[in-house]
């Protein structure tokens, strides 16, 4: 069996350490400075789920804070007991994405895509390119498809973490992977994006 | 050959997909977000917590003043049902409690809430019959106590049982001009009703002052005082 299908040791864990109950407790209870450490844990993760399905990266850094908005209005509701915060997380980024294609239809630009400091205009077309070539290829799978790979290999969360986002078991998440990898093989051999 | 390949590649045993997930793994550096927006999106994002916290402390603050606020469709009719219910509640403890009251003696947990009932009763009575016939209702009711607290041997409340009677008793004998003006008819009921009244505790006062120790006594004979003041 290939390392990636074992479910933890790909990915994420579904074992949440100690410091992060200890936040998640903390913000619980109100405290805006926990939230906000749990936020630089995941902002990174919420931001690439969100920016593989919308259009530009602008769009998805305001959506990535209100994810967090949304989750900490919802965080008083959130208990453990086998649901890891990321599954809660990954739920509410999901939830927010949807309700966002309700209100505004989606659009593709490269305005509003800001220059990082630290970046040089080239890296950035190209790193944009790239993005936009990665989107284009996961736009021709279904839902479902492009959902499970984005949650396991893009955001690493472990199958039974992507299971909880998804809401299914663990068994149709493994199923649902293996087709949606054959799928992209067949469209990766198709075009001459992986040469 | 298509079968044995199928078998092959059953989920049982999978087909090795390490490029597909090597070309979606190295995807994630072109997904990032900026480093210097993290700790500025971090701030913003606190901030705005902040003061949706102080939003929800104000709502609360709100929602504590106005029972009723914010709630519509069935979220008030619940509010609706619940204050209902304390409304009946609450009236169904004082009637309880009124009736408890009834047979309060000085001294005793209720007597206040007695004494209580009797005020607002004359507060919502607006004739001058009504107020008389009250008052003599509540002369008799302390007559009636004198005589319980003789019976219980509680006679350390009899003298200001005794000064309540006569507060009533004279309360009731002052409002009978004004009530004569009115009817001169129901003033002479009233007062032949308050003399008899007088006249039972006077008999019963005297019974009942032989049992009385000699310290306590005063209490009864300034309850006999005011039954006799008609004579």
């Amino acid at each position: 069996m290939p390392d990636w299908q074992d479910s933890n040791d790909f990915g994420g864990s579904d074992l949440q350490d100690h410091s992060e109950r200890k936040l998640i407790k903390q913000a619980q209870g109100g405290s805006s400075e926990a939230f906000g450490e749990l936020y630089l844990r995941y902002a990174q993760r919420v931001f690439r789920y969100l920016a593989v399905h919308l259009e530009n990266d602008q769009d998805a850094e305001d959506l990535t804070e209100e994810v967090f908005v949304k989750a900490w209005q919802a965080l008083p509701s959130y208990r453990e007991r086998g649901f890891p915060f990321s599954a809660f997380l990954f739920r509410v980024a999901h939830n927010t994405m949807i309700d966002y294609f309700r209100s505004a239809p989606p659009t593709t630009t490269l305005e509003g895509q800001e220059i990082s400091s630290g970046a040089q205009p080239g890296e950035i077309l190209v790193g944009h390119l790239e993005s936009q070539q990665l989107r284009q290829v996961l736009r021709q799978l279904s839902t479902d498809y492009r959902q499970v790979l984005v949650l396991r290999f893009i955001n690493d969360l472990s199958p039974r973490e992507t299971a909880q986002v998804m809401g299914r078991s663990t068994g149709a998440v493994r199923v649902l992977q293996h087709r949606a990898l054959a799928v992209l093989r067949v469209l990766l051999s198709k075009s001459d994006f992986n040469e | 050959m298509k079968l044995s390949r199928r078998n092959h590649h059953s989920i049982d045993n999978p087909p090795s997909f390490m490029e597909e997930v090597r070309w979606l793994q190295a995807q994630k550096e072109n997904l990032q977000l900026r480093p210097d927006n993290l700790p500025a999106s971090q701030q913003r994002l606190m901030n705005r917590l902040r003061s949706e916290q102080a939003r929800q402390v104000q709502l609360s603050n709100r929602r504590k003043w106005w029972p009723l606020g914010f709630a519509s469709g069935p979220a008030l009719a619940g509010r609706l049902v619940l204050l209902a219910l304390i409304l009946f509640s609450l009236a169904q403890f004082s009637f309880k409690l009124a009736r408890s009251s009834r047979f309060a003696l000085p001294g005793e947990g209720l007597y206040p809430v007695k004494i209580a009932l009797e005020q607002a009763q004359l507060a919502v009575t607006f004739s001058p019959t009504q107020d008389a016939r009250l008052y003599m209702k509540i002369a008799e009711n302390r007559s009636t106590e004198i005589e319980a607290l003789v019976m219980e041997e509680r006679y350390e409340y009899l003298q200001a049982t005794a000064i309540r009677l006569e507060k009533s008793v004279y309360q009731a004998y002052h409002l009978l001009p004004a009530v004569a003006r009115q009817s001169p008819d129901e003033a002479l009921v009233l007062m032949y009703k308050l003399d008899d009244v007088l006249a039972t505790q006077k008999i019963i006062l005297e019974v009942l002052i032989f049992y009385v120790p000699q310290q306590y006594q005063a209490g009864v004979e300034h309850a006999l005082l005011v039954s006799e003041r008609n004579d």
